[in-house]
């Protein structure tokens, strides 16, 4: 029956564009949701963008800044659920139509359609570690639109002017997606007819020769950020090889393409079986690496995360009674929770915990770490550590944080530094989604009572020292003494000081 | 045709010579609030124009800014509250002028205001043209992206000397240039390629300073005069965190010692009255002639427990360049045991006359000092006198001297109390302090968007052509010198 459908019913090249775009679009929708509902509302939390001219100019000016800009301005909607899933998987349903139409092109056919989804799987799942940047993603579609204008171009000389153009302006716009361009447009033209094929070691020349002006120049430090999806990563750390598999995954489709154009089955049946086979070829490599770049903790912290960034304490705590909580972290969301609730104390003893641990995680210093353990410390009403954590975290991850610039702004305020608070005030008003929360928080730094925030700046600010010392110089149950001889009503503070009594019992 | 082009021209030239036409509906008798405030400040001739803008909270729009001198008049129109006078006609203006006289016409909801003149003075005594600054954040123990950087005073141009995405995100620090120079700098790189790197005409020697005696890497260098010696100190430093104290955090020394390192020979040298277990020995800076280091010293105590009860002297001992030997006495100028009060960062004119330097209650760490301020000694008298007209409710700390004594720039926290800005002051023959400027730039609202500070700002007489390539190359690839311990002399 399929192989009659198959000889009779002929799809038009642009239905089944649309189809392939919307099928992708909405199972890409389901499985993000499903895998990880939370993971772009976390994203958000380490980038947003700024409505300023300077940052956009000196983003625009930098390698590989036009595909960062437009992956923050992306980026900054990811704050509503649901729309970070969504807007990503758009992105990935063009890539796939745009390589789909690149295959058809090469191989007249669309028996490798299902192909396309090799590296595009990949790069979803490579967006579910935060030091990922999303400009891969967008650095990616410009490379397929770049690609699909490539193989519809017929004329020789202008289709290699057109790549070698194609090729600088991808360098410059999106980094070291170009050095993926050139060598996919090499590879296809090569195996097209390697004696025309031959003038396209143009592109490799032209990229490395800007790759090696950029480094030369110092505005790169290496040459694996110049040339390979190295650059796409946290820049201080190693990424591994995983960030190649969509790069190399690609590569490898568009040669196959090419050379398959040679080969094309005419068989129905032979058809039929290479596309199943695809199909089951990509279920199990898309199975295969799930667990690989998705762990089911982590993505139970970005819930958790999430959660506790709006403090819904009561959705956290129904949450994680659901849950095993062998993880520390979420032990550390779960007890500021309950701490909030007002139900620490009595809490803590029916679930894992290891001690003070699972109270304040120590040792760890990355960004999330460290911007975690300032929203424990703000619950506790140690604002010292609230804000030197904070400010570590925001540091940390390029000083583009909107969750921890408003802890910022507000640690600044509770300490009365104005000037300061107006600062980070002034940062967040450049943001969109931001800026009622920065309006607000200036109009309590002005003490404006009807302030939302003037509550919380007035409870928070009664939580200060009375007498200054060194932090925890003397212990944390130390300074949580202190905190409650001046604000007593500070209930999550009392929750915590008789929490670590009851893991360490004073002598 | 030529009448064409030449009215063309003359079109062109109407357009661009056309400035808002201003009519002054109101006069206020005060002088405008600007930022930065440029308002009675003094600059060299060389600077780069001050651009400055009306706060937003005064609502304005466009503004018109008309600059007068003696011999010239400029107007410069601006908009969003915000001036940016071109460099051509700044320079022009300044050309031979002693005062600029500024009147601000500023216009709001439709109507023009015109403001009090104020006065900017200029001098003709050249500033360096470079100032060298390391961008960092003023954080704590972690950090991210970091760098080197000049920027060209007579312009807005800033180029990297080194960043640390060329060296694996480590730390740098403690640049420092003999009499100015570009062409003989050194710096530190900690974590990836740790070591101190000293760099002579384009020759970079990467060395390994740590030595079994010393322990720690060194650090607040102080070239000699004539390029064979670099004064240290070595310090063990930790930190710690107030929680209600104005000041964030206290950075204290729990033991330090002050050293010289001979360049040629690669080996470190040392007096017992700069490495004394008993005290704390920091801060050296050599005199102009090179026969005199100068240094800190406080009586040693147990920290962090007596962290208030540090407080720094300032001392001499005489140093033989030639004999490379120390007096065996030390000089006092400032007795913080008497006085009570704890001195860091000495830093002697190039004439030799004055000694300008930070004081604040206690400690060493004076950026983290809300009540750090300058003084200045005068080397001939002992005279010891605030800085008044550069100090501020907040903290002033490190100074330097540009290479015709008649400069200085420091660091101040004045605007926000954390951030640290990089202000400029002219200091007359007699010592004189005039009112500071800070550093200018042309984008609207650069430092409040800005989350670094500027660290370390020294002054050079020129452009450092060491590219940061050159420098990371050789980080990345040459093995370290290892630096010996040449004794006590």
């Amino acid at each position: 029956m399929l192989i009659a459908c198959m000889k009779h019913c002929v799809l038009q090249h642009k239905t089944l564009s649309v189809i392939t775009w919307a099928v992708t679009f909405t199972v890409g929708c389901l499985f993000m949701y499903l895998v990880g509902e939370y993971n772009f509302c976390y994203l958000e939390q380490w980038g947003t963008f700024f409505y300023d001219y300077h940052y956009v100019m000196s983003e625009l000016c930098s390698y590989g800044g036009g595909a960062r800009l437009v992956g923050s301005l992306l980026t900054q909607f990811f704050v509503v659920p649901w729309v970070g899933i969504a807007i990503t998987a758009v992105l990935l349903s063009c890539v796939v139509t745009l390589f789909a139409d690149v295959l058809y092109r090469l191989t007249k056919s669309e028996h490798l359609l299902p192909s396309t989804l090799f590296p595009v799987s990949i790069l979803m799942l490579l967006l579910f570690n935060v030091n990922c940047q999303y400009s891969y993603l967008v650095s990616m579609l410009l490379f397929a639109a770049a690609l699909t204008l490539h193989v519809r171009i017929s004329g020789e000389w202008l289709r290699c002017v057109v790549a070698v153009v194609s090729a600088i302006l991808l360098f410059m716009a999106a980094g070291q997606i170009a050095t993926l361009y050139a060598c996919v447009v090499l590879v296809v033209e090569l195996l097209r007819d390697w004696r025309k094929g031959v003038r396209y070691l143009l592109l490799p020349a032209v990229v490395g020769a800007m790759g090696l002006y950029v480094v030369r120049a110092g505005w790169v430090g290496t040459w694996k950020h110049v040339f390979l999806p190295d650059g796409y990563f946290t820049l201080r750390l190693s990424a591994g090889t995983s960030m190649y598999l969509p790069c190399g995954l690609t590569v490898a489709l568009f040669a196959v393409a090419t050379l398959y154009r040679r080969f094309v089955a005419r068989n129905a049946k032979v058809v039929v079986a290479l596309v199943a086979l695809q199909c089951v070829g990509v279920t199990a490599f898309v199975a295969t690496n799930v667990p690989k770049y998705i762990s089911a903790d982590n993505e139970a912290f970005k819930r958790l995360n999430h959660l506790a960034s709006h403090e819904a304490w009561d959705d956290i705590v129904s949450y994680c009674k659901h849950k095993p909580m062998t993880n520390v972290l979420h032990q550390n969301i779960f007890n500021m929770a309950l701490a909030e609730k007002g139900a620490l104390v009595t809490e803590v003893v029916k679930y894992p915990n290891i001690g003070v641990q699972s109270l304040f995680i120590s040792g760890d210093k990355n960004p999330y770490i460290l911007a975690m353990l300032s929203d424990v410390y703000f619950a506790m009403g140690h604002i010292a550590f609230s804000q030197l954590y904070a400010f570590e975290a925001n540091e940390s991850s390029g000083n583009v944080s909107p969750r921890m610039l408003k802890r910022l702004a507000l640690a600044s305020a509770i300490y009365d530094n104005k000037p300061l608070a107006r600062k980070y005030i002034a940062l967040l008003e450049k943001t969109h989604f931001y800026r009622t929360w920065a309006d607000d928080m200036r109009r309590a730094l002005d003490g404006d009572t009807a302030s939302p925030l003037a509550e919380v700046l007035a409870t928070k600010r009664a939580c200060l020292f009375p007498d200054n010392r060194f932090s925890g110089s003397k212990g944390l149950d130390n300074d949580l003494e202190e905190i409650l001889k001046v604000a007593p009503e500070h209930h999550a503070t009392s929750q915590y000081l008789e929490t670590i009594r009851l893991f360490i019992p004073t002598k | 045709m030529k009448r064409c082009t030449a009215l063309s021209l003359i079109v062109m030239l109407l357009v661009c010579s056309c400035t808002y036409n201003v009519e002054v509906s109101k006069h206020i008798s005060r002088q405008p609030d600007i930022t930065p405030d440029y308002k009675g400040v003094t600059i060299p001739d060389n600077i780069a124009p001050l651009c400055f803008a009306m706060p937003d909270s005064c609502g304005v729009a466009r503004m018109q800014v008309v600059c007068k001198t003696s011999h010239a008049e400029m107007t410069f129109d601006g908009s969003d509250g915000y001036v940016a006078p071109s460099e051509s006609k700044w320079r022009t203006l300044l050309e031979n002028a002693d005062t600029l006289r500024v009147t601000l016409f500023a216009e709001k909801e439709g109507e023009w205001t015109e403001y009090a003149p104020f006065e900017i003075y200029i001098k003709h005594d050249k500033i360096d043209p470079y100032l060298t600054y390391r961008l960092i954040e003023p954080g704590y123990e972690t950090w991210n992206e970091m760098g080197i950087y000049q920027r060209c005073l007579e312009s807005y141009e800033q180029d990297d000397i080194l960043t640390n995405k060329l060296t694996g995100y480590g730390c740098m620090n403690c640049h420092s240039f003999r009499k100015h120079n570009p062409d003989s700098m050194l710096f530190h790189l900690r974590v990836d390629y740790g070591g101190t790197y000293v760099v002579t005409n384009g020759n970079i020697e990467k060395l390994n300073t740590k030595t079994p005696q010393t322990q720690y890497a060194l650090v607040y260098p102080s070239w000699h005069p004539n390029g064979d010696f670099v004064a240290f100190s070595v310090n063990n430093t930790k930190q710690m965190f107030h929680t209600t104290d104005i000041n964030r955090i206290e950075v204290m020394d729990f033991a330090s010692n002050v050293v010289v390192y001979d360049v040629g020979r690669h080996e470190i040298i040392t007096s017992p009255k700069l490495f004394s277990p008993r005290s704390f020995e920091t801060f050296p800076w050599f005199s102009p002639d090179g026969r005199t280091l100068y240094f800190c010293t406080s009586d040693s105590v147990p920290m962090p427990a007596d962290y208030r009860d540090v407080k720094y002297s300032l001392c001499s001992i005489a140093f033989d360049p030639v004999g490379r030997t120390f007096a065996d006495h030390v000089d006092t100028l400032y007795n913080a045991r008497t006085n009570g009060k704890s001195v860091s960062f000495p830093r002697v004119s190039p004439d030799g006359k004055r000694l300008m330097f930070t004081l604040s209650d206690y400690g060493n760490f004076s950026i983290w000092h809300k009540e750090a301020d300058l003084y200045m000694a005068e080397l001939g008298s002992g005279d010891i006198r605030p800085l008044t007209m550069l100090n501020s409710d907040d903290v002033e700390s490190y100074h330097s001297w540009s290479s015709n004594g008649r400069w200085v720039v420091f660091s101040s926290r004045r605007d926000n109390g954390l951030y640290t800005q990089p202000y400029i002051a002219y200091i007359d023959t007699d010592g004189t302090p005039h009112k500071p400027f800070l550093l200018p730039q042309k984008e609207k609202g650069y430092y409040e968007s800005l989350m670094k500070s500027f660290n370390i700002p020294e002054f050079t007489t020129g452009k450092v052509r060491t590219t940061p390539y050159e420098l990371s190359s050789v980080a990345k690839r040459e093995r370290s010198v290892d630096v010996s311990f040449g004794g006590f002399r």
